[in-house]
């Protein structure tokens, strides 16, 4: 039998009648139409549905949605500003950072949770804090030198948090 | 991904909780940060019909420093806090080294340290921690509660003493003697998004700052069915002084007190040559840290 949920999602109110075994990348994808986060393994081991859960960044696939009753939810469409990307995105695509892009919105949002909690990490910090995001395309490096750079357009803008 | 159906429930207190695994014994599991039950029920190993959530019992998260020094976790806790805890850091060091490694950080940011002992893989990297540091677990249930010894807990790979109608509550971990060092190594085919091959927690006990080894603890992680402790190596080090020699014994001789298998990640031999090793570089971390000259 379904429940009504009430989430937030990129800043928007939401309420969804939902059967309790559906997952938080189902709904959001199915349900919400917010198909920018995309479904890998379905296990928790590749980081292609992760999003932002209360500022966390944690595996959609893996949270039931009913898990997500009252919290606030950042997908990959809740980025940019209208038309004006986000400075993570921008150093994505600045840096050829995106291939196929299948990877690249929860690689993305793995980024922006760590650069909100830690501005300046070295490259071996931010290389820890994406291992939990397959890319079979880029080899890392690009991923790696965008977020850096995305550090530092983030600190210049003086937007630590946003 | 949604082809398996089971309900779920959100009790808000300990006490609703093991009311609900009491009323649908057998038939309910409990789902905490579910990154262990959500795969086994996609793979069809396990098919519960009730979910009994533990997101909504507050009680359930946090650590909590007593008046005599010992730690107490919720098993709600997730390994991202733990691992972020320096509370952790200063008093139980081993025990943040498992729980900063496992899974990835969008998976430490929901797992939790009840499920990791719970779910009783050999390779639960906090385990070989809870071991050494006799860390004692609270179990509830609708009639009552009762303490086990987390070296008592688990019998066999993904088993525990746990009935299906308690509740793990609390995670108790005593105070630590004064010069008292411990770490925790492993030894994985990647940074992320493994499971150990082969790990050793050690805790060393000396009887002044610069003196020799009171106490030895060392458990061994994925190389048996359960994390279990290399009483032959804790022998070889009660007493002696611990210099490099004495170390490479104890390592040595841990050796004998594992059981590895072959298995995808790994043969016996080559866990058992990794016993050895890890449990070398264990005891040195820990030995620096008693001494107080180790991070």
């Amino acid at each position: 039998m379904k429940r009504i949920i009430e989430l937030s999602v990129n800043g928007v109110p939401h309420e969804v009648a939902v059967e309790p075994h559906r997952t938080l990348v189902e709904v959001l994808r199915e349900d919400l139409g917010l198909t920018g986060t995309k479904v890998g393994c379905g296990e928790g081991d590749c980081g292609a549905c992760t999003v932002i859960v209360d500022g966390k960044a944690i595996n959609a696939c893996l949270m039931l949605v009913v898990q997500a009753q009252g919290r606030e939810v950042t997908t990959i469409e809740g980025l940019a500003d209208g038309e004006v990307l986000h400075p993570i995105q921008q150093a994505f695509v600045d840096r050829g950072a995106i291939q196929c892009g299948f990877c690249s919105p929860g690689m993305i949002l793995s980024a922006k949770a760590y650069l909100d909690w830690n501005p300046n990490p070295t490259e071996e910090e931010v290389r820890d804090q994406i291992a939990g995001n397959l890319c079979r395309c880029t080899g890392y490096q690009k991923i790696v030198e965008a977020v850096l750079d995305a550090s530092k357009r983030l600190q210049e803008a003086g937007r630590g948090v946003s | 991904m949604t082809a398996v159906r089971f309900d779920v429930v959100q009790p808000e207190t300990v006490e609703e909780a093991v009311r609900s695994l009491a009323d649908h014994k057998g038939e309910a599991a409990v789902v905490a940060g579910g990154t262990d039950l959500l795969r086994e029920i996609r793979a069809g190993t396990r098919s519960p019909r009730l979910l009994v959530s533990l997101d909504r019992v507050e009680s359930l998260s946090g650590i909590r420093e007593e008046p005599d020094g010992g730690l107490v976790f919720g098993p709600a806790t997730t390994m991202a806090e733990i691992a972020a805890s320096d509370l952790v850091r200063r008093k139980l060091p081993a025990l943040l080294e498992g729980a900063s490694w496992m899974g990835s950080p969008q998976v430490r940011n929901l797992a939790t340290f009840g499920g990791n002992l719970c779910n009783a893989r050999p390779c639960a990297d906090t385990a070989p921690p809870s071991f050494v540091y006799d860390a004692v677990l609270v179990l509830r249930s609708a009639g009552g509660d009762r303490t086990v010894e987390a070296g008592a807990f688990m019998t066999g790979p993904g088993e525990t003493v746990r009935a299906p109608d308690e509740l793990l509550e609390t995670i108790r971990f005593p105070a630590l003697p004064a010069h008292t060092g411990s770490a925790y190594v492993n030894v994985t085919n990647r940074k992320a998004l493994e499971i150990t091959i082969t790990s050793a927690a050690a805790r060393v006990t000396l009887k002044s700052r610069k003196g020799p080894i009171r106490e030895a603890r060392i458990c061994l992680g994925s190389v048996a069915p359960v994390p279990i402790r290399a009483s032959t190596a804790e022998a070889e080090l009660t007493g002696k002084a611990p210099d490099a020699e004495v170390l490479a014994m104890a390592a040595k001789a841990a050796v004998a007190d594992s059981r590895p298998i072959d298995d995808l990640r790994g043969s016996a031999r080559y866990r058992q040559w990794m016993v050895e090793v890890l449990v070398r570089r264990a005891l040195e971390k820990a030995f620096a840290r008693a001494r107080g000259d180790g991070s």
